[in-house]
């Protein structure tokens, strides 16, 4: 193998929405040297890899940023930086018109302004939305693009970030990235919990399974402070293709309905994860399957929506084009098919379309939820030279793609500052990559060596996921979990941690996949630790801790944790208000 | 897992190696695409998209429902023409023109 040792200003870490975003508000600064380093390719990498049709975040006609910052922190039941939202929400609409510049499409009314599907969104034509972002990057001299370059570690010299290393995914190379100011944004963590579909359809799953957390397991082995890793997202979607439901639920008003064909939305209430909550109520108690219905639509109105989702989830499209053609083929057949079905409604004239929904397995995404790095009001961590954006940084819920933007902007400038105050000198990058470059060694040469142990990294990804799913609160779990459970998860954890240690890669490909379940089993663990120090149910939904039903005043606080002497220590935070400027102390 | 993959109408250009968010793809000693992985798809189809020859489908797998229609998807302008065909041999074609804001 290979090393390679390269030098920039700033970098960043993951080029997905928040990444190229702060390559492009980084590049504003001229003479400043940046560099993005991408597992994949910045084409098409990350949560916008299938496109989007909504701009989720997005401050409408008659309201201000404050009512963003009100209705996230209802949303969180009250768990989110309100300093964060506040600069994060007062950016937003200056983001969405810097893509519309960049060839993003937005849907525009009668008089040419932006189409709003409620008053926090802006209906796009998002298929592309990646691509542009990507092209803009591209033609901006002073951004390298690392593509296929996996980050594994994040490198420190006297308490400051310094760098990273990566390894090649396809080419046997080792990279060792040394920077003035790093900007992580490798999104957050899937495939920690067993998905809905195991098996061949496993990575069918909302979050793409290629976010595996590293940015959060980086941050807490370099001894970052991480926050509410307790609260997880789970998200309500179509069953099988895991499409969003927003364009049916918000575009056109679709109804919550049971199988009885009752409404039960408004018995749990319409908070993110209160919707989780009802339909799994609903399930649990025999009501099920629950269903997302649009009624009285026209044909064209059904053709609009095909193509909306062939926008962002072009697998939801196909699944209703097959139930449209198996309805017409019994139909011609003079069959009758009794009951309530999904597709196309019967009568001439007036559709329904119809999706069967139901709650994912549990993800830890700083962009929906408030988990990740606990930042200062500029996205610094606190380590210094290091700063966090997107999905990757917590405190900060219903971020969505366009507040992922807005943040990377934030930390960019912040990275810039501290990158001009504190150039690099002379640094002790290439030995401070020893540990990681012996261990990724270590993996690729055990291959030939005897007595490794006979697992492959993808077995004990499984045997990680079914731990976390039983006793850590998953899908088969209905969400929930005790003390005891999360103790047995916890043994598990470390036990499949300690095995993974002897794995062997036969090439860079199999390197990938032990880093991929190593990082995991770091945000297992520390995950695991913050499920059990919030002692109450703040999420129904997204969390249930059966020991603390219910949720308590006193827990109106930031679980946050950190890494020392190989232990998590578990500490608490106060709120912090939105016009408050909120700085690490020493 | 949902990536079908016509070797002969694959032309070899590496498109869909570059923009698979997984790194899923590679071209092959033969100089053609091949999968990988293909349990591990995420079902994003921007292969699909991207691949100028067709030679890339979509199909839903039948642990989550699929009833064995593919689609696949031609570039032509701004205009992104789907091609679904059924099972039965029957198939239907629908665009999505990214350059005109479509209301629904
Ligand atoms: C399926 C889906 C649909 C969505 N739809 C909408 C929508 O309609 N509207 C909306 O506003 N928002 C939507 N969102 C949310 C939005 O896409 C995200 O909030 C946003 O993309 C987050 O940006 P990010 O940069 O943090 O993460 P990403 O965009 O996912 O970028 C993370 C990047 O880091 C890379 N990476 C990861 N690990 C490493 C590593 N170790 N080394 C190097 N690189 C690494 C990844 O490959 C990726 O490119 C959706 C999200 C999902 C998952």
């Amino acid at each position: 193998m290979r090393t390679v040792a390269v030098d920039t200003d700033i970098l960043i870490l993951g080029g997905g929405a928040a990444g190229c975003y702060a390559a492009l508000s980084a590049a504003a600064r001229p003479g400043m040297r940046i560099m993005i380093a991408e597992k994949a390719h910045i084409s098409r990498s990350g949560c916008l890899a299938a496109g989007i049709n909504a701009i989720n975040a997005h401050i409408g006609r008659g309201h201000c940023p404050d009512d963003y910052v009100d209705y996230a922190e209802k949303d969180a039941a009250g768990i989110a930086r309100g300093d964060l939202l506040a600069s994060m929400a007062g950016r937003l609409n200056k983001t969405v018109r810097t893509l519309e510049k960049l060839g993003l499409v937005v849907h525009k009314d009668a008089d040419g302004r932006y189409a709003e599907r409620g008053w926090r969104n802006v209906r796009v034509n998002g298929e592309n939305i990646k691509p542009l972002l990507a092209a803009a990057v591209q033609k901006r001299d002073q951004v390298r693009v690392l593509n296929r370059v996996n980050i594994v570690s994040i490198l420190i010299d006297d308490g400051r970030a310094i760098g990273a290393v990566g390894f090649g995914t396809t080419e046997a190379v080792c990279y060792v990235l040394r920077a003035a100011a790093i900007i992580c944004a490798t999104g957050g963590a899937a495939g920690l919990y067993s998905p809905n579909s195991p098996g061949f359809a496993g990575h069918c799953m909302w979050y793409p399974p290629f976010n595996t957390g590293a940015g959060y397991a980086m941050g807490i082995l370099a001894g970052a402070e991480m926050t509410t890793l307790e609260m997880r997202f789970v998200a309500l979607r179509c069953k099988g293709s895991i499409a969003p439901t927003g364009t049916l639920a918000q575009g056109l008003g679709a109804a919550q309905i049971n199988s009885r064909g009752e409404n039960y939305e408004n018995r749990y209430g319409t908070m993110t994860a209160q919707r989780v909550y009802g339909t799994l109520r609903e399930n649990l108690e025999g009501r099920g399957p629950c269903r997302l219905h649009a009624g009285n639509l026209t044909r064209p109105q059904v053709e609009d929506i095909y193509r909306a989702y062939l926008n962002m989830a072009p697998a939801q499209t196909l699944k209703w084009l097959e139930e449209e053609q198996k309805d017409r083929g019994e139909r011609e057949e003079g069959g009758e098919r009794g009951g309530w079905q999904e597709g196309k409604g019967r009568d001439e004239g007036s559709c329904f379309l119809a999706a069967e929904i139901e709650g994912t397995e549990p993800y830890l995404v700083g962009g929906h939820a408030a988990c990740g790095y606990w930042v200062d009001s500029r996205r610094a961590t606190t380590v210094p030279g290091l700063f966090a954006a997107g999905d990757a940084a917590g405190g900060c819920p219903q971020k969505y793609a366009s507040g992922a933007m807005a943040e990377a902007e934030i930390a960019a400038e912040a990275a810039l500052e501290y990158a001009l105050e504190h150039p690099l000198g002379r640094c002790r990058a290439l030995s401070a990559s020893g540990a990681a470059v012996a261990e990724a060694r270590g993996f690729l040469l055990r291959r030939e060596e005897k007595g490794k142990v006979p697992f492959e990294a993808g077995q004990l990804e499984e045997a990680m996921q079914q731990a976390m799913d039983r006793y850590a609160g998953g899908i088969s779990a209905a969400y929930r979990f005790n003390e005891a459970q999360l103790a047995v998860a916890a043994e598990r954890i470390g036990e499949i941690t300690f095995l993974s240690g002897s794995l062997g890669a036969r090439d860079m490909r199999g390197l990938l996949r032990i880093h991929e379940l190593r990082e995991r089993l770091v945000v297992c663990r520390s995950l695991i630790a913050h499920l059990g120090a919030r002692r109450e149910t703040r999420w129904p939904g997204f969390a249930e801790h059966t020991d603390y039903p219910g949720a308590d005043e006193a827990w109106r606080l930031h679980v946050n944790s950190r890494l020392q002497d190989g232990r998590i220590r578990v500490m608490f935070r106060d709120l912090v208000g939105r016009r408050e400027v909120y700085e690490h102390r020493a | 897992m949902s990536i079908a993959l016509d070797p002969a109408l694959c032309s070899g250009c590496g498109r869909c190696v570059e923009v698979c968010p997984g790194g899923l793809l590679a071209l092959g000693p033969d100089g053609r695409a091949r999968n990988l992985s293909p349990g591990e798809c995420w079902n994003c189809a921007a292969c699909v998209k991207d691949c100028p020859c067709g030679a890339l489908s979509l199909y839903l797998a039948p642990q989550i429902g699929g009833g064995g229609a593919t689609m696949r998807a031609a570039r032509l302008g701004a205009v992104l023409r789907w091609e679904i065909i059924f099972p039965d041999g029957r198939s239907r074609f629908i665009r999505v023109d990214s350059s005109r804001p479509d209301g629904y």
